[in-house]
Protein backbone atom coordinates (compact mmCIF):
# COMPACT_ATOMS: atom_id res chain seq x y z
CA UNK A 1 0.00 0.00 0.00
CA UNK A 2 2.54 2.21 0.42
CA UNK A 3 4.64 1.40 -2.71
CA UNK A 4 1.24 1.87 -4.84
CA UNK A 5 1.37 6.18 -4.65
CA UNK A 6 5.01 6.74 -4.98
CA UNK A 7 4.84 4.31 -8.34
CA UNK A 8 1.34 5.66 -9.70
CA UNK A 9 2.79 9.18 -9.26
CA UNK A 10 5.90 8.06 -11.09
CA UNK A 11 3.97 5.98 -13.72
CA UNK A 12 2.10 9.44 -14.71
CA UNK A 13 4.73 11.93 -14.50
CA UNK A 14 6.24 9.89 -17.25
CA UNK A 15 3.09 9.66 -19.58
CA UNK A 16 2.85 13.14 -18.99
CA UNK A 17 6.52 13.64 -19.94
CA UNK A 18 6.19 11.27 -23.15
CA UNK A 19 2.56 13.20 -24.08
CA UNK A 20 3.33 16.72 -23.81
CA UNK A 21 5.57 18.24 -26.80
CA UNK A 22 9.49 18.40 -26.02
CA UNK A 23 10.32 21.06 -23.88
CA UNK A 24 13.05 22.49 -26.46
CA UNK A 25 10.84 22.41 -29.20
CA UNK A 26 10.01 25.74 -30.74
CA UNK A 27 7.99 27.20 -33.59
CA UNK A 28 9.44 29.12 -37.16
CA UNK A 29 6.85 31.63 -38.59
CA UNK A 30 7.85 33.50 -41.90
CA UNK A 31 6.73 35.26 -44.90
CA UNK A 32 8.28 35.02 -48.87
CA UNK A 33 9.01 38.42 -49.73
CA UNK A 34 8.85 38.04 -53.49
CA UNK A 35 10.94 40.74 -56.02
CA UNK A 36 9.24 43.82 -57.17
CA UNK A 37 8.61 42.93 -60.45
CA UNK A 38 7.60 38.99 -60.89
CA UNK A 39 6.96 39.50 -64.62
CA UNK A 40 3.50 37.92 -66.25
CA UNK A 41 2.28 34.43 -66.47
CA UNK A 42 3.62 32.59 -68.26
CA UNK A 43 2.46 32.25 -72.44
CA UNK A 44 0.69 29.20 -72.45
CA UNK A 45 0.24 27.48 -75.44
CA UNK A 46 -2.14 29.52 -77.40
CA UNK A 47 -5.01 29.07 -80.63
CA UNK A 48 -4.86 30.93 -83.89
CA UNK A 49 -3.51 34.56 -82.21
CA UNK A 50 -1.33 35.41 -79.65
CA UNK A 51 -2.87 36.73 -76.29
CA UNK A 52 -3.80 40.43 -76.16
CA UNK A 53 -3.74 42.47 -72.79
CA UNK A 54 -7.08 44.25 -72.06
CA UNK A 55 -7.33 47.91 -72.24
CA UNK A 56 -9.19 48.56 -69.25
CA UNK A 57 -7.23 47.14 -66.41
CA UNK A 58 -3.04 46.03 -66.24
CA UNK A 59 -3.06 42.20 -66.37
CA UNK A 60 -2.20 40.59 -63.38
CA UNK A 61 1.05 39.73 -62.63
CA UNK A 62 2.38 35.99 -62.40
CA UNK A 63 1.39 34.46 -58.65
CA UNK A 64 4.11 32.15 -57.97
CA UNK A 65 3.03 31.73 -54.03
CA UNK A 66 0.82 28.57 -54.64
CA UNK A 67 3.97 26.29 -56.65
CA UNK A 68 6.20 27.30 -53.68
CA UNK A 69 7.34 24.91 -50.53
CA UNK A 70 9.51 26.06 -47.63
CA UNK A 71 11.38 23.04 -46.54
CA UNK A 72 13.19 22.93 -43.05
CA UNK A 73 16.51 20.77 -43.73
CA UNK A 74 18.15 19.84 -39.97
CA UNK A 75 21.88 20.30 -39.76
CA UNK A 76 20.94 16.75 -37.75
CA UNK A 77 19.27 14.66 -39.76
CA UNK A 78 18.40 12.97 -36.92
CA UNK A 79 16.78 15.78 -35.90
CA UNK A 80 13.45 15.36 -37.90
CA UNK A 81 10.66 13.89 -36.15
CA UNK A 82 9.87 10.67 -37.81
CA UNK A 83 6.04 10.79 -37.61
CA UNK A 84 3.50 8.27 -38.38
CA UNK A 85 2.72 8.10 -42.45
CA UNK A 86 0.11 10.21 -43.02
CA UNK A 87 -2.55 10.97 -45.83
CA UNK A 88 -2.53 14.06 -47.76
CA UNK A 89 -6.00 14.94 -49.82
CA UNK A 90 -5.34 16.67 -52.87
CA UNK A 91 -8.52 17.13 -54.48
CA UNK A 92 -9.08 17.63 -57.99
CA UNK A 93 -11.70 20.25 -59.19
CA UNK A 94 -12.63 20.13 -62.47
CA UNK A 95 -9.90 21.32 -64.79
CA UNK A 96 -7.37 22.12 -62.13
CA UNK A 97 -6.20 20.71 -58.64
CA UNK A 98 -7.25 23.27 -55.45
CA UNK A 99 -3.64 23.90 -54.81
CA UNK A 100 -0.72 22.95 -57.96
CA UNK A 101 1.70 21.83 -55.98
CA UNK A 102 1.60 20.54 -52.73
CA UNK A 103 4.20 18.31 -50.41
CA UNK A 104 3.97 15.24 -48.63
CA UNK A 105 7.04 13.42 -46.37
CA UNK A 106 8.52 10.49 -47.57
CA UNK A 107 6.43 7.65 -46.42
CA UNK A 108 2.98 9.32 -46.46
CA UNK A 109 0.06 8.58 -49.05
CA UNK A 110 -1.48 11.24 -51.35
CA UNK A 111 -4.87 10.68 -52.01
CA UNK A 112 -6.59 12.30 -55.15
CA UNK A 113 -10.33 13.39 -54.51
CA UNK A 114 -12.12 14.02 -58.21
CA UNK A 115 -14.75 16.62 -57.48
CA UNK A 116 -15.27 17.58 -60.99
CA UNK A 117 -17.13 16.22 -63.38
CA UNK A 118 -14.45 14.80 -66.05
CA UNK A 119 -12.71 11.25 -65.52
CA UNK A 120 -9.18 12.20 -66.29
CA UNK A 121 -6.45 9.35 -66.45
CA UNK A 122 -4.14 10.46 -64.71
CA UNK A 123 -0.05 9.55 -64.06
CA UNK A 124 2.80 10.28 -62.15
CA UNK A 125 5.29 11.45 -65.58
CA UNK A 126 8.17 8.75 -65.34
CA UNK A 127 6.97 6.45 -62.64
CA UNK A 128 4.09 4.37 -63.95
CA UNK A 129 4.08 2.17 -61.11
CA UNK A 130 2.73 5.08 -58.46
CA UNK A 131 -1.04 5.21 -60.30
CA UNK A 132 -2.88 2.66 -62.14
CA UNK A 133 -3.73 3.94 -65.35
CA UNK A 134 -7.45 4.25 -65.57
CA UNK A 135 -10.21 6.46 -65.64
CA UNK A 136 -10.84 8.85 -62.08
CA UNK A 137 -14.39 8.52 -62.11
CA UNK A 138 -16.36 12.16 -60.16
CA UNK A 139 -16.56 11.49 -56.70
CA UNK A 140 -14.13 8.67 -56.75
CA UNK A 141 -10.41 8.65 -55.06
CA UNK A 142 -7.23 7.27 -55.87
CA UNK A 143 -3.51 6.98 -53.72
CA UNK A 144 -0.75 6.21 -53.88
CA UNK A 145 2.80 6.58 -52.13
CA UNK A 146 5.83 7.68 -53.90
CA UNK A 147 8.96 5.42 -52.60
CA UNK A 148 11.57 8.12 -52.94
CA UNK A 149 12.36 11.69 -52.46
CA UNK A 150 11.91 14.09 -55.25
CA UNK A 151 9.29 15.52 -57.68
CA UNK A 152 6.62 13.80 -58.65
CA UNK A 153 4.52 15.25 -61.89
CA UNK A 154 0.95 14.32 -62.17
CA UNK A 155 -0.13 14.40 -65.73
CA UNK A 156 -3.28 13.85 -67.33
CA UNK A 157 -2.49 12.27 -70.79
CA UNK A 158 -5.43 13.08 -72.70
CA UNK A 159 -5.69 17.07 -71.82
CA UNK A 160 -2.79 19.16 -72.20
CA UNK A 161 -3.46 21.68 -68.99
CA UNK A 162 -4.33 19.13 -66.07
CA UNK A 163 -0.99 19.03 -64.25
CA UNK A 164 0.10 18.46 -60.89
CA UNK A 165 3.45 18.61 -58.76
CA UNK A 166 4.30 16.85 -55.62
CA UNK A 167 7.54 17.38 -53.61
CA UNK A 168 7.99 14.48 -51.48
CA UNK A 169 10.72 15.36 -48.69
CA UNK A 170 12.94 12.75 -46.87
CA UNK A 171 13.91 13.67 -42.82
CA UNK A 172 12.36 17.36 -43.33
CA UNK A 173 9.62 19.62 -42.62
CA UNK A 174 7.72 21.49 -44.86
CA UNK A 175 5.00 24.26 -44.94
CA UNK A 176 3.24 25.73 -47.68
CA UNK A 177 2.94 29.72 -47.91
CA UNK A 178 -0.57 30.95 -48.35
CA UNK A 179 -1.62 33.81 -50.66
CA UNK A 180 0.21 36.60 -48.51
CA UNK A 181 3.78 34.31 -48.50
CA UNK A 182 2.91 33.76 -44.70
CA UNK A 183 4.19 30.33 -43.35
CA UNK A 184 4.67 28.60 -40.64
CA UNK A 185 6.48 25.80 -38.54
CA UNK A 186 4.69 24.35 -35.12
CA UNK A 187 6.65 22.34 -33.01
CA UNK A 188 10.22 22.47 -34.07
CA UNK A 189 12.74 20.31 -32.44
CA UNK A 190 15.36 22.69 -31.02
CA UNK A 191 18.39 23.06 -33.16
CA UNK A 192 20.13 24.32 -36.28
CA UNK A 193 17.81 24.26 -39.53
CA UNK A 194 18.03 25.73 -42.73
CA UNK A 195 15.21 27.31 -44.90
CA UNK A 196 15.15 26.19 -48.43
CA UNK A 197 12.16 27.06 -51.20
CA UNK A 198 11.01 24.76 -53.50
CA UNK A 199 9.61 26.10 -56.75
CA UNK A 200 8.02 24.00 -59.40
CA UNK A 201 6.49 26.64 -61.74
CA UNK A 202 3.45 25.55 -63.87
CA UNK A 203 4.59 22.53 -65.93
CA UNK A 204 3.18 22.86 -69.40
CA UNK A 205 5.09 20.47 -71.08
CA UNK A 206 3.42 17.94 -73.24
CA UNK A 207 2.28 14.52 -71.64
CA UNK A 208 4.94 12.57 -72.62
CA UNK A 209 7.62 15.24 -72.42
CA UNK A 210 9.82 16.04 -69.69
CA UNK A 211 8.21 18.14 -67.21
CA UNK A 212 8.74 22.13 -67.08
CA UNK A 213 12.22 22.41 -64.49
CA UNK A 214 11.45 22.95 -61.43
CA UNK A 215 13.79 22.84 -58.01
CA UNK A 216 15.68 24.66 -55.12
CA UNK A 217 15.20 28.80 -55.84
CA UNK A 218 19.32 29.82 -55.98
CA UNK A 219 19.41 31.74 -52.76
CA UNK A 220 21.86 31.60 -50.24
CA UNK A 221 19.72 29.50 -47.83
CA UNK A 222 18.98 30.91 -44.22
CA UNK A 223 20.15 29.19 -41.08
CA UNK A 224 18.28 29.75 -38.21
CA UNK A 225 18.55 27.72 -34.40
CA UNK A 226 15.00 27.15 -33.02
CA UNK A 227 15.02 27.28 -29.13
CA UNK A 228 12.31 27.71 -26.99
CA UNK A 229 10.98 31.00 -28.62
CA UNK A 230 9.10 31.86 -31.48
CA UNK A 231 11.76 32.63 -34.71
CA UNK A 232 10.47 34.69 -37.12
CA UNK A 233 12.08 34.83 -40.68
CA UNK A 234 11.88 37.23 -43.43
CA UNK A 235 12.74 35.08 -46.89
CA UNK A 236 13.92 37.66 -50.02
CA UNK A 237 13.40 35.27 -53.15
CA UNK A 238 15.69 36.71 -56.19
CA UNK A 239 14.61 38.48 -59.32
CA UNK A 240 13.10 35.54 -61.47
CA UNK A 241 12.86 33.21 -59.18
CA UNK A 242 15.92 31.11 -60.63
CA UNK A 243 15.73 27.72 -59.59
CA UNK A 244 18.46 24.40 -59.44
CA UNK A 245 18.23 20.99 -58.93
CA UNK B 1 30.86 -11.92 -135.27
CA UNK B 2 32.70 -11.86 -131.87
CA UNK B 3 32.38 -8.04 -131.81
CA UNK B 4 29.00 -7.42 -132.94
CA UNK B 5 27.47 -9.47 -130.00
CA UNK B 6 29.94 -7.27 -127.40
CA UNK B 7 28.43 -4.03 -129.42
CA UNK B 8 24.68 -6.08 -129.22
CA UNK B 9 25.08 -5.93 -125.17
CA UNK B 10 27.07 -2.60 -124.36
CA UNK B 11 24.50 -0.79 -126.78
CA UNK B 12 21.51 -2.53 -124.80
CA UNK B 13 23.31 -1.71 -121.12
CA UNK B 14 22.85 1.98 -122.32
CA UNK B 15 19.56 1.59 -123.24
CA UNK B 16 18.54 0.02 -120.40
CA UNK B 17 20.35 2.63 -118.59
CA UNK B 18 19.21 5.42 -120.51
CA UNK B 19 15.64 4.30 -120.31
CA UNK B 20 15.93 3.97 -116.25
CA UNK B 21 17.77 7.57 -115.80
CA UNK B 22 14.61 8.97 -118.46
CA UNK B 23 12.24 6.90 -116.09
CA UNK B 24 13.29 8.54 -112.87
CA UNK B 25 13.77 12.14 -113.38
CA UNK B 26 11.36 13.99 -112.93
CA UNK B 27 9.78 15.33 -116.74
CA UNK B 28 9.37 19.05 -117.29
CA UNK B 29 6.32 19.13 -117.56
CA UNK B 30 5.73 16.87 -114.48
CA UNK B 31 8.21 19.12 -112.73
CA UNK B 32 6.35 22.29 -113.62
CA UNK B 33 3.02 20.99 -112.16
CA UNK B 34 4.45 19.89 -108.96
CA UNK B 35 5.84 22.99 -108.54
CA UNK B 36 2.66 24.48 -109.39
CA UNK B 37 0.72 22.43 -107.13
CA UNK B 38 3.27 23.16 -104.18
CA UNK B 39 2.51 26.87 -104.30
CA UNK B 40 -1.43 26.68 -104.61
CA UNK B 41 -0.79 24.32 -101.35
CA UNK B 42 1.77 27.58 -99.48
CA UNK B 43 -1.03 30.07 -100.96
CA UNK B 44 -3.92 28.11 -99.39
CA UNK B 45 -2.24 27.23 -96.53
CA UNK B 46 -1.08 31.06 -95.60
CA UNK B 47 -4.61 32.21 -96.90
CA UNK B 48 -6.67 29.70 -94.09
CA UNK B 49 -4.34 31.36 -91.80
CA UNK B 50 -5.25 34.42 -92.27
CA UNK B 51 -8.85 33.59 -92.44
CA UNK B 52 -8.85 31.75 -89.36
CA UNK B 53 -6.69 34.75 -87.72
CA UNK B 54 -9.49 36.95 -88.53
CA UNK B 55 -11.94 34.61 -87.21
CA UNK B 56 -10.52 34.58 -84.26
CA UNK B 57 -9.73 38.31 -84.02
CA UNK B 58 -14.10 38.74 -84.85
CA UNK B 59 -14.49 36.26 -82.34
CA UNK B 60 -12.38 37.73 -79.80
CA UNK B 61 -14.34 41.09 -80.17
CA UNK B 62 -17.71 39.51 -79.50
CA UNK B 63 -16.01 37.87 -76.01
CA UNK B 64 -14.76 41.28 -75.38
CA UNK B 65 -18.35 43.08 -75.79
CA UNK B 66 -19.75 40.39 -74.13
CA UNK B 67 -17.85 41.21 -71.39
CA UNK B 68 -18.54 44.87 -71.15
CA UNK B 69 -21.86 44.32 -70.38
CA UNK B 70 -22.87 46.19 -66.93
CA UNK B 71 -25.19 43.62 -65.82
CA UNK B 72 -22.95 40.85 -66.29
CA UNK B 73 -20.43 42.29 -64.56
CA UNK B 74 -22.86 42.46 -61.59
CA UNK B 75 -23.35 38.84 -61.74
CA UNK B 76 -19.72 37.57 -61.62
CA UNK B 77 -18.72 40.48 -58.90
CA UNK B 78 -21.91 38.86 -56.75
CA UNK B 79 -21.08 35.20 -57.87
CA UNK B 80 -17.45 35.52 -56.98
CA UNK B 81 -18.51 36.44 -53.28
CA UNK B 82 -20.62 33.32 -52.89
CA UNK B 83 -19.48 30.01 -51.23
CA UNK B 84 -21.21 28.12 -53.44
CA UNK B 85 -23.18 28.95 -56.50
CA UNK B 86 -26.85 28.50 -56.21
CA UNK B 87 -29.67 27.60 -58.43
CA UNK B 88 -31.17 30.68 -58.91
CA UNK B 89 -28.20 32.70 -59.44
CA UNK B 90 -26.86 30.31 -62.60
CA UNK B 91 -30.23 31.04 -63.79
CA UNK B 92 -30.89 34.64 -63.88
CA UNK B 93 -27.04 34.73 -65.16
CA UNK B 94 -27.77 31.97 -67.72
CA UNK B 95 -30.42 34.43 -68.94
CA UNK B 96 -29.00 37.24 -69.11
CA UNK B 97 -25.90 35.44 -71.05
CA UNK B 98 -28.95 33.99 -73.52
CA UNK B 99 -30.12 37.50 -73.98
CA UNK B 100 -26.73 38.48 -75.08
CA UNK B 101 -26.34 36.13 -77.24
CA UNK B 102 -29.31 36.76 -79.01
CA UNK B 103 -28.19 40.59 -79.30
CA UNK B 104 -25.00 40.10 -80.97
CA UNK B 105 -24.84 40.89 -84.32
CA UNK B 106 -23.51 39.05 -86.98
CA UNK B 107 -22.56 35.46 -85.92
CA UNK B 108 -23.75 34.48 -82.95
CA UNK B 109 -21.71 32.40 -80.55
CA UNK B 110 -23.48 29.23 -80.70
CA UNK B 111 -22.88 29.28 -76.48
CA UNK B 112 -21.09 31.32 -73.76
CA UNK B 113 -19.66 30.35 -70.40
CA UNK B 114 -19.13 32.34 -67.68
CA UNK B 115 -16.30 32.20 -64.98
CA UNK B 116 -16.34 33.98 -61.18
CA UNK B 117 -12.85 35.17 -60.01
CA UNK B 118 -12.80 31.32 -58.51
CA UNK B 119 -12.76 30.29 -61.85
CA UNK B 120 -15.98 28.46 -61.62
CA UNK B 121 -18.88 28.65 -63.87
CA UNK B 122 -21.61 30.76 -62.88
CA UNK B 123 -23.58 29.67 -65.95
CA UNK B 124 -23.84 28.17 -69.29
CA UNK B 125 -26.17 29.10 -72.22
CA UNK B 126 -26.36 28.40 -76.07
CA UNK B 127 -27.97 26.08 -78.39
CA UNK B 128 -24.76 23.58 -78.69
CA UNK B 129 -21.27 22.43 -76.96
CA UNK B 130 -22.64 23.40 -73.58
CA UNK B 131 -25.06 21.60 -70.78
CA UNK B 132 -27.00 24.84 -69.76
CA UNK B 133 -28.05 23.01 -66.34
CA UNK B 134 -24.37 22.75 -65.51
CA UNK B 135 -23.11 25.11 -63.11
CA UNK B 136 -20.71 25.01 -60.21
CA UNK B 137 -17.95 23.54 -61.24
CA UNK B 138 -13.75 24.94 -62.31
CA UNK B 139 -12.51 25.34 -65.08
CA UNK B 140 -9.95 27.40 -64.31
CA UNK B 141 -7.00 25.43 -65.03
CA UNK B 142 -7.52 25.14 -69.20
CA UNK B 143 -5.21 27.94 -71.20
CA UNK B 144 -7.96 30.36 -72.30
CA UNK B 145 -9.69 30.31 -68.89
CA UNK B 146 -6.10 31.09 -67.19
CA UNK B 147 -5.12 33.69 -69.54
CA UNK B 148 -8.47 35.41 -69.49
CA UNK B 149 -8.79 35.40 -65.68
CA UNK B 150 -5.13 37.25 -65.62
CA UNK B 151 -6.64 40.01 -68.13
CA UNK B 152 -5.51 38.51 -71.42
CA UNK B 153 -7.92 38.52 -73.91
CA UNK B 154 -6.80 35.47 -76.52
CA UNK B 155 -8.49 32.52 -78.39
CA UNK B 156 -8.25 28.74 -78.87
CA UNK B 157 -9.93 24.98 -79.60
CA UNK B 158 -11.76 23.19 -77.59
CA UNK B 159 -12.68 19.71 -78.34
CA UNK B 160 -16.89 18.91 -77.05
CA UNK B 161 -17.69 15.94 -77.04
CA UNK B 162 -16.84 14.71 -81.04
CA UNK B 163 -17.18 18.53 -81.94
CA UNK B 164 -14.49 20.73 -82.29
CA UNK B 165 -15.33 24.32 -81.32
CA UNK B 166 -13.52 28.03 -81.64
CA UNK B 167 -13.54 29.31 -78.27
CA UNK B 168 -12.76 33.19 -77.39
CA UNK B 169 -12.29 34.49 -73.59
CA UNK B 170 -12.20 37.83 -72.28
CA UNK B 171 -11.82 38.97 -68.77
CA UNK B 172 -14.33 40.66 -67.20
CA UNK B 173 -13.11 43.40 -65.03
CA UNK B 174 -15.36 45.93 -63.00
CA UNK B 175 -14.90 49.20 -64.16
CA UNK B 176 -16.17 51.55 -61.11
CA UNK B 177 -13.02 52.34 -58.80
CA UNK B 178 -11.43 49.77 -57.24
CA UNK B 179 -10.91 48.23 -60.90
CA UNK B 180 -11.01 44.75 -59.94
CA UNK B 181 -11.47 41.69 -62.49
CA UNK B 182 -14.45 39.95 -61.69
CA UNK B 183 -14.29 36.43 -63.53
CA UNK B 184 -14.02 35.95 -66.96
CA UNK B 185 -16.38 35.18 -70.56
CA UNK B 186 -16.26 32.21 -72.56
CA UNK B 187 -17.75 32.82 -76.59
CA UNK B 188 -17.86 29.20 -78.84
CA UNK B 189 -18.63 28.59 -82.18
CA UNK B 190 -18.64 25.01 -83.39
CA UNK B 191 -16.44 24.14 -86.55
CA UNK B 192 -18.98 23.24 -88.82
CA UNK B 193 -18.94 21.96 -92.60
CA UNK B 194 -19.75 25.44 -93.46
CA UNK B 195 -17.10 27.06 -91.76
CA UNK B 196 -14.88 24.88 -93.53
CA UNK B 197 -16.74 25.45 -96.94
CA UNK B 198 -16.23 29.63 -96.21
CA UNK B 199 -12.68 29.42 -95.59
CA UNK B 200 -12.20 27.59 -98.87
CA UNK B 201 -14.99 28.75 -101.32
CA UNK B 202 -12.18 31.75 -102.73
CA UNK B 203 -9.73 28.95 -102.99
CA UNK B 204 -11.39 26.06 -104.45
CA UNK B 205 -9.23 23.50 -102.10
CA UNK B 206 -10.19 21.41 -99.09
CA UNK B 207 -9.25 21.74 -95.68
CA UNK B 208 -10.16 19.18 -92.92
CA UNK B 209 -9.68 19.77 -89.46
CA UNK B 210 -8.26 16.99 -87.49
CA UNK B 211 -8.18 15.96 -82.91
CA UNK B 212 -5.65 13.65 -82.52
CA UNK B 213 -5.31 11.79 -86.05
CA UNK B 214 -9.15 12.03 -86.17
CA UNK B 215 -11.08 13.94 -88.92
CA UNK B 216 -13.38 16.80 -87.09
CA UNK B 217 -14.70 18.03 -90.24
CA UNK B 218 -13.95 18.53 -93.84
CA UNK B 219 -14.64 21.03 -96.51
CA UNK B 220 -14.71 18.12 -98.55
CA UNK B 221 -15.04 13.96 -98.17
CA UNK B 222 -11.83 13.80 -99.05
CA UNK B 223 -9.40 11.82 -96.10
CA UNK B 224 -6.20 12.54 -95.59
CA UNK B 225 -3.91 9.07 -95.64
CA UNK B 226 -3.02 8.03 -92.31
CA UNK B 227 1.04 8.31 -93.30
CA UNK B 228 0.69 11.66 -93.75
CA UNK B 229 -0.85 12.25 -90.69
CA UNK B 230 1.79 10.15 -88.89
CA UNK B 231 3.95 12.41 -90.32
CA UNK B 232 2.06 15.52 -89.88
CA UNK B 233 2.34 13.94 -85.98
CA UNK B 234 6.43 14.08 -86.05
CA UNK B 235 6.26 17.72 -86.75
CA UNK B 236 3.98 18.81 -84.64
CA UNK B 237 5.35 16.88 -81.69
CA UNK B 238 8.15 20.41 -81.91
CA UNK B 239 6.31 23.33 -81.76
CA UNK B 240 6.36 25.46 -84.84
CA UNK B 241 5.03 28.37 -85.23
CA UNK B 242 1.70 28.50 -86.93
CA UNK B 243 3.20 31.76 -88.73
CA UNK B 244 5.46 28.99 -90.42
CA UNK B 245 3.86 25.98 -90.88
CA UNK B 246 2.57 26.59 -94.40
CA UNK B 247 6.54 27.07 -95.63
Amino acid sequence: MRLRLPLTAAALVIVSALAAPSAHAGSLAGKLELPPDVGAPPVLPRGYLPRIDNPLAPVRPLDPLPAMVVVLVPANPELAPAGKPATLSWELRGDSFARPVVAARLGDAIEIKNAGRAAPVLVAHGQPQLLPKKPLNPTDRVAFTPTAAGLVDVVDESTPHLRGRVLIVDRALYALPDAAGKFEFADVPAGDWTVRVFYAPRNLARATAAPTAAGWIDRTDDKVTIGAKKSELTIKLPPALPVKP
Amino acid sequence: MFWSKIWLFLLAAAAAIAFTIALLLPRPAQRARTDDDRQRLVVACDVVNIQLKSAARVQIDVASAFARQAELVAALDRAGGLETIDEATSKAARELAAQTIAGVSGTRPDFAILIDRKGRVLARAGSAGVDESLYGDTIAGRFLVDDALAGYLRDDLWQVGKRLYRVAGSPVIKRDPPVTYVGAVVVGNAVSKQFAEELMKPLGATVGFYVKGDLAISSSATVLDREVLTEYAKLAASPADLDTDCK
